[in-house]
């Protein structure tokens, strides 16, 4: 039971290690896809938007983390 | 395996590679430990079973993922390596600017060790299961993360074969080296590797998440270099940005 838990415990960890990292992934994937599927936003703007907020969350996520630890 | 683009194969076999060689590095790391406390054969039997059991799940994820419609399995995948190669990049990039500290193979091997003492005392079972269990949990639970990493990048566009021909490749060098030094890899620049996975998964998350939403790239699969190179540059930024009020505060 403990492996099982483990396993479990390490799938969970790999995607959801910083759960600010995961939600805004996830925020950001249901937005565009809501934009190019419901809203007709044109998909290349779609991809330009998911590029553009993959960056900006890797930017954010890295200073809070650095300004967390650092105090 | 038909031919193949290396422009569509060489991101798939090239992230395979260098993702798997982080694992298998991880894993060699618990394994010595397991051999130098108890000897080989605890270690061998550990990590055998754990080899039996990942053969298992590939043996019934593999014909799953082909019935699998291809957008919902590039959009699923998509997402998932996403959260996953965003993940290591955020950590290789803190690890990089010295917020967090470099992984150090050294003090594993030690923790490992001290740890499995440590367990055999206090249940006063037979130190060669404990160890063998160490062993197994570590190349299960490091296999699953090749076999994730293979089917991510591999699945797709079909390309299944080469991506796990890469990760193959990645266990031939770290079984030779430590063969011969008999003693945790801790020269592998584990966090640059992290880094090159992070900036890889990352672009292939994006390019797979596109396909799926619709999105018809420009230049088709060769975006993936151009992705790769935007991550890289991110990353890049930040630890720059992120060193700065260090080197700052240290004046």
């Amino acid at each position: 039971m403990t492996i099982l838990r483990d396993v479990a415990g390490m799938l969970f960890g790999m995607f959801m290690a910083d759960r600010a990292l995961s939600g805004a992934v996830l925020c950001l994937v249901g937005l565009v896809g809501i934009a190019i599927k419901a809203a007709g936003l044109h998909p290349l703007y779609g991809g330009a938007a998911l590029i553009v907020g993959c960056v900006g969350i890797i930017a954010i996520v890295t200073m809070n983390e650095a300004r967390r630890r650092r105090g | 395996m038909h031919a193949i683009a290396w422009s569509t194969a060489g991101p798939a076999i090239g992230s395979a590679f260098v993702a798997s060689l982080v694992e298998f590095v991880e894993a060699f790391t618990i394994v010595l430990a397991v051999a130098t406390l108890r000897g080989w054969r605890p270690a061998l039997s550990g990590t055998f079973a754990a080899l039996g059991v990942l053969g298992l799940l590939i043996a019934i994820l593999g014909p799953l993922i082909g019935r699998v419609p291809l957008h919902l399995l590039q959009f699923v995948v998509g997402v998932l390596l996403l959260l996953f190669g965003m993940g290591w990049l955020r950590k290789a990039i803190l690890r990089a600017a010295g917020v967090l500290p470099l992984h150090d193979e050294m003090a594993a091997f030690a923790a490992e060790t001290a740890e499995l003492t440590e367990e055999a005392r206090r249940h006063k079972t037979s130190m060669d299961w404990i160890a063998g269990l160490a062993a197994f949990k570590a190349v299960l639970l490091e296999g699953i993360e090749v076999i994730f990493i293979v089917l991510a990048v591999g699945a797709g566009r079909g390309l299944l074969g080469w991506a796990a021909l890469g990760a193959l490749a990645a266990c031939i060098p770290v079984l030779a080296v430590g063969a011969i030094l008999r003693r945790p890899l801790a020269q592998v620049p584990e966090n640059t590797l992290k880094f090159v996975v992070g900036v890889m998964l990352s672009g292939f998350g994006v390019f797979w998440t596109g396909e799926a939403l619709g999105i018809d790239w420009p230049g088709g699969d060769l975006v993936l270099f151009a992705l790769a190179a935007i991550f890289l540059a991110t990353g890049l930024v930040m630890v720059g940005v992120l060193r700065r009020p260090q080197a700052e505060a240290a004046r």
